[in-house]
């Protein structure tokens, strides 16, 4: 009964489709009839049938499998930028917030200087600097978002220091690495798993962005944001080219925001005694 | 560290204490205003005030866990005040700390034989291969079952929990240790477990403690000497049964005439109830900073501030009218 | 069983406030745990009755299942309430909230917490009079100034105008009293009123309260763990143990001469300053109960008490001691009497 409550069953309908994504993107090569970049499997810009489920592009690609084999690349891009972005926000923030003086207001002002960019702008700056390509992209997004996780676990960390444990350390003659890496680290994990799994839906949408505009995924790849790009042409003609990728992005970051949603919930030890 | 301490040399030595914080609009609190005492080896010193009459800023302080803003601390004749927090790591070891909230004071990603162990690995203070023998033996000391090591703080009682910081504590075999509301917050049955192993510690190690609670009772059971807090100042000092026998300042009458007492009998004494409530430090009174509340305060109390003199051996009190 | 708790006093005044056979439970994840074993107690015409005892023994359960504010489910509450004769357990929340504005109030220990931090204090010392009187505005507003006054808050009309945050400690929980006053309930629950206070604070609280009691007939069920308090202020005292009443007596009673061993542990465990001020010499050691406080689980079948006390038999793990009254009015569940 209590399974059925609403916050349950967000939380299960996120991780159903996360699954079914994960799924998808493992056993892509199984699952798709066609190889993502064989050309010419039907006849060009077919609408979806049975030999086609989500139709063929301009050169007769299946877009079924490219938009299974683009689970992969997208989920790899989220996972590579929130990874990037989650440490060195991390390492930022917690210096920051362990730090007192001078280093914590140089660090807060870089911070604060590079949030106050929109970070679309940042990661396109970066792309343009490294040149276009999905590693690229991965990276500029990370770094885009180090701005945000520095700032969340630093306030994160300000909370944690003031709590008598932290004090308990000091007094037992605890140095720098000990405090943050034993003390302030592992609590902060919680509030960071929340951060990350919320920011991969952003991530992924940076990133599909960046491949929408070409500065990411390069053709043939069958990066969702590019798929969508590549639809862009025959949007009147054959409006699957982009439903199919779109919608599928969509359930993406659906999925993570409400499995982030849902941890967020449960990791609050506020909200966890209340059971 | 200099010369060898004499056997009657204090462990620690405080003068002058000042401790100011900045608040908003560019006033001062003056948390601590000028407090100096010294703690003798095996001796137990209780703080006893109200909440913000800033003993357990004092308490912060005197561990280097806030920087003063004036006077200077000596551990065992070296001089701590400006050490740095790499220097201080060291010193640690002759000072420990323990603190009123006995479950959030132990990190809680830790279990309890990880927490008691720490400070032995920090200061390497024993080989590696003995470590799990010691903490099994300091568990023991404060009357843990070596079977709790694998708790964590959350699985265990608010008196285990301090149990195990004490543990933590004298795991260094420190001179000294600061208990800073250390029992206020356990249940009765409780408190009078952990203040009975204070004092078996400190007869079988020899420590000083300086004991800060707002609870006249607690401080008359477990204290040699006794300080009486108010507004950043020591108002009274003098030896337990001076303080609670012979009090002569108006603030420490007040206080032990509102400490309920356990006894209908006495209890329903008439007493005097001291009115109005602590006044801020960041603007306090002038002259003596109780005449406002002060059911004796004359003129000269409103305008001079009294200072803390000796008028019985070993008594020393901060008021005009004594 | 349970009548035998209840008072037999000599001249049979009704009681403002009845409690038989109150039970609370929750429905947790390891099995139901018993926070309220089966209690009744009376509360006399202008009297103060404490329930004392330590962290989890159900005092708190006991006030918020009276105030009927226990969210049930998950709680499970049994038995009945008799507010002067009056059954309120089966009372609709309309008629139950009608009880609890006029009949019974409630301060709490966190008086921060209970008041609305962006509601000037005249706001909610005058919304009630206003809902439940049917006063004006205006009429409200002079209650809510003698009320201030009532429970010695200075410059009352300058105090209307403030929020809790510009109030201290002691001045909000006179703030607190003074909503709980302005229906002029017959019930006054305070839980852990002075908990939270300074010593002086609380000793200017007490006696507000106690004051209040004489002036307007008051009663007043005290929560609190601190024996001082109770000896200072309350006429009888009923000692918790584990979700039961252990002992209940008049106060002169209970400190001259406790009889249950939890009530006897608890004294001798408590720092008396009376020692300390007589005497040769002065006690640099406590009485210590072993053992921990337990905290709520299934209900034991024997004494509660048993793993830490010193006079345990058989019986005491097996058998529920049966309530024995030692004198008038003075009521113990050990199997010593028995």
């Amino acid at each position: 009964m209590k399974f059925f409550r609403l916050r349950y069953l967000n939380a299960i309908i996120g991780l159903v489709i996360l699954i079914v994504i994960v799924g998808a993107a493992i056993f892509a090569p199984m699952l798709a009839p066609f190889s993502p970049e064989r050309m010419f499997t039907g006849p060009r810009l077919s609408p979806p049938s049975w030999a086609h489920l989500f139709g063929t592009d301009t050169l007769g690609r299946d877009m079924f499998s490219r938009v299974l084999h683009g689970a992969r690349l997208t989920l790899y891009v989220g996972f590579i930028a929130v990874t990037i972005g989650v440490v060195s926000g991390t390492i930022v923030g917690m210096i920051a917030g362990y730090a007192v003086g001078w280093v914590r207001g140089f660090l807060m002002r870089c911070i604060d200087l590079l949030y106050s960019f929109p970070e679309i702008l940042v990661a396109l700056a970066l792309v343009a600097f490294l040149g276009p390509s999905l590693d690229n992209a991965m990276i500029a997004v990370g770094i885009s978002r180090t701005p945000f996780f520095a700032r969340v676990i630093y306030s994160v960390v300000l909370v944690e220091r003031s709590k008598p444990y932290f004090d308990s350390g000091r007094v037992v003659g605890a140095g720098p690495v000990r405090l943050m890496l034993r003390y302030l680290l592992p609590n902060i994990i919680p509030p960071l798993i929340v951060v990350a799994s919320l920011g991969f839906s952003t991530a992924i949408l940076a990133a599909a962005g960046l491949s929408f505009i070409g500065l990411g995924a390069q053709p043939p790849a069958p990066e969702w944001g590019a798929l969508l790009a590549d639809g862009r042409d025959n949007m009147r003609l054959a409006p699957w080219l982009m439903l199919y990728p779109g919608f599928a992005i969509i359930l993406v970051v659906l999925a993570f925001n409400l499995v982030g949603d849902a941890l967020s919930e449960y990791l609050d030890p506020r909200q966890r005694w209340r059971r | 560290m200099m010369s060898t301490p004499k056997i009657s040399s204090p462990v620690l030595e405080a003068k002058d204490i000042v401790k100011h914080f900045k608040v908003k609009d560019g006033r001062v609190a003056r948390a601590i205003d000028g407090v100096s005492f010294e703690l003798m080896p095996g001796e137990t010193l209780g703080l006893i005030g109200e909440s913000g009459c800033g003993k357990s800023t004092l308490a912060r302080v005197l561990s280097r866990l806030e920087e003063p803003t004036g006077g200077t601390i000596h551990i065992k004749g070296q001089d701590i005040t400006h050490l740095s927090h790499r220097q201080m790591i060291p010193v640690r070891q002759n000072c420990q700390m323990i603190f009123q909230d006995a479950v959030s004071s132990l990190n809680p990603r830790a279990n309890a034989g990880e927490l008691v162990a720490e400070p032995l690995r920090i200061h390497r203070l024993v080989p590696k291969s003995e470590i799990k023998d010691r903490v099994a033996e300091l568990f023991k000391g404060v009357g843990l079952n070596p079977d709790m090591m694998t708790r964590y703080p959350h699985e265990m009682s608010g008196g285990q929990c301090q149990r195990v910081n004490i543990a933590r504590a004298i795991s260094l075999n420190p001179d000294i240790i600061i208990a800073d509301e250390a029992v206020s917050a356990l249940d009765v049955s409780i408190q009078a477990q952990v203040i009975n192993l204070l004092g078996d510690i400190q007869s079988r190690m020899g420590l000083s403690y300086i004991f800060i609670t707002h609870d006249m009772a607690v401080v008359g059971v477990i204290s040699h000497r006794i300080a009486v807090m108010y507004l950043g100042k020591f108002v009274e000092y003098s030896t337990k049964a001076e303080i609670i026998r012979n009090p002569l300042h108006p603030y420490t009458q007040a206080l032990l005439d509102a400490s309920p007492i356990p006894n209908p009998s006495r209890s329903k004494r008439q007493r005097q109830i001291v009115r109005g409530e602590l006044p801020s430090p960041i603007s306090p009174p002038s002259g003596c900073h109780f005449h406002p509340r002060c059911p004796k305060a004359t003129e000269l109390c409103k305008t001079e501030k009294p200072v803390l003199r000796e008028v019985l051996p070993g008594h020393m009190v901060s008021c005009h009218l004594v | 069983m349970s009548d035998a708790m209840v008072q037999n006093s000599p001249e049979t005044v009704q009681p403002v406030l009845s409690v038989r056979n109150l039970k609370v439970s929750f429905e947790g994840p390891k099995g139901r745990a018993v926070a309220v074993d089966n209690i009744s107690f009376d509360v006399r015409p202008g009297e103060m009755l404490a329930l004392v005892g330590e962290s989890g023994c159900g005092k708190s359960t006991v006030a918020l299942s009276l105030m009927k504010l226990l969210a049930s489910p998950p709680a499970i509450i049994e038995g009945s309430v008799y507010v002067k004769g009056r059954e309120i357990f089966n009372l609709s929340k309309e008629e139950i909230s009608k009880v609890r504005g006029k009949e019974m109030a409630m301060i709490f220990q966190q008086p921060m917490t209970s008041l609305n931090p962006v509601l000037t204090i005249e706001r909610q010392l005058t919304e009630g009079l206003m809902l439940h009187e049917g006063l004006t505005r205006k009429q409200a507003r002079e209650r809510a100034r003698e009320n201030l006054d009532l429970v010695g808050i200075p410059s009352a009309n300058e105090r209307l105008n403030q929020y809790p945050h510009q109030l201290s400690g002691g001045m909000r929980q006179r703030v607190m009293i003074a909503m709980a006053m302005s229906c002029k309930p017959s019930i006054l629950i305070a839980d852990e009123p002075t908990t939270a206070l300074d010593v002086t604070t609380q000793a200017q609280i007490l006696a507000l309260m106690s004051g209040l009691q004489d002036e307007f007939g008051i009663s007043t069920i005290l929560i609190t763990h601190d024996l001082g308090v109770v000896a200072e202020t309350a006429n009888r005292v009923a000692v918790m143990y584990a979700g039961r009443i252990v002992e209940t007596a008049t106060s002169n009673d209970l400190f001259s001469n406790p009889s249950h061993p939890y009530t006897r542990g608890l004294l001798g465990a408590v720092p008396r300053l009376d020692a300390l001020l007589s005497g040769d010499d002065m006690p640099s050691r406590l009485r210590e109960i072993p053992g921990n406080v337990p905290s709520a689980g299934p209900a034991v079948p024997g004494c509660p008490f048993a793993p830490r006390c010193d006079r345990v038999k058989d019986r005491c793990h097996t058998q529920r001691p049966t309530p024995v009254e030692l004198a008038p009015g003075h009521i113990v569940s050990c199997w010593e009497y028995a």
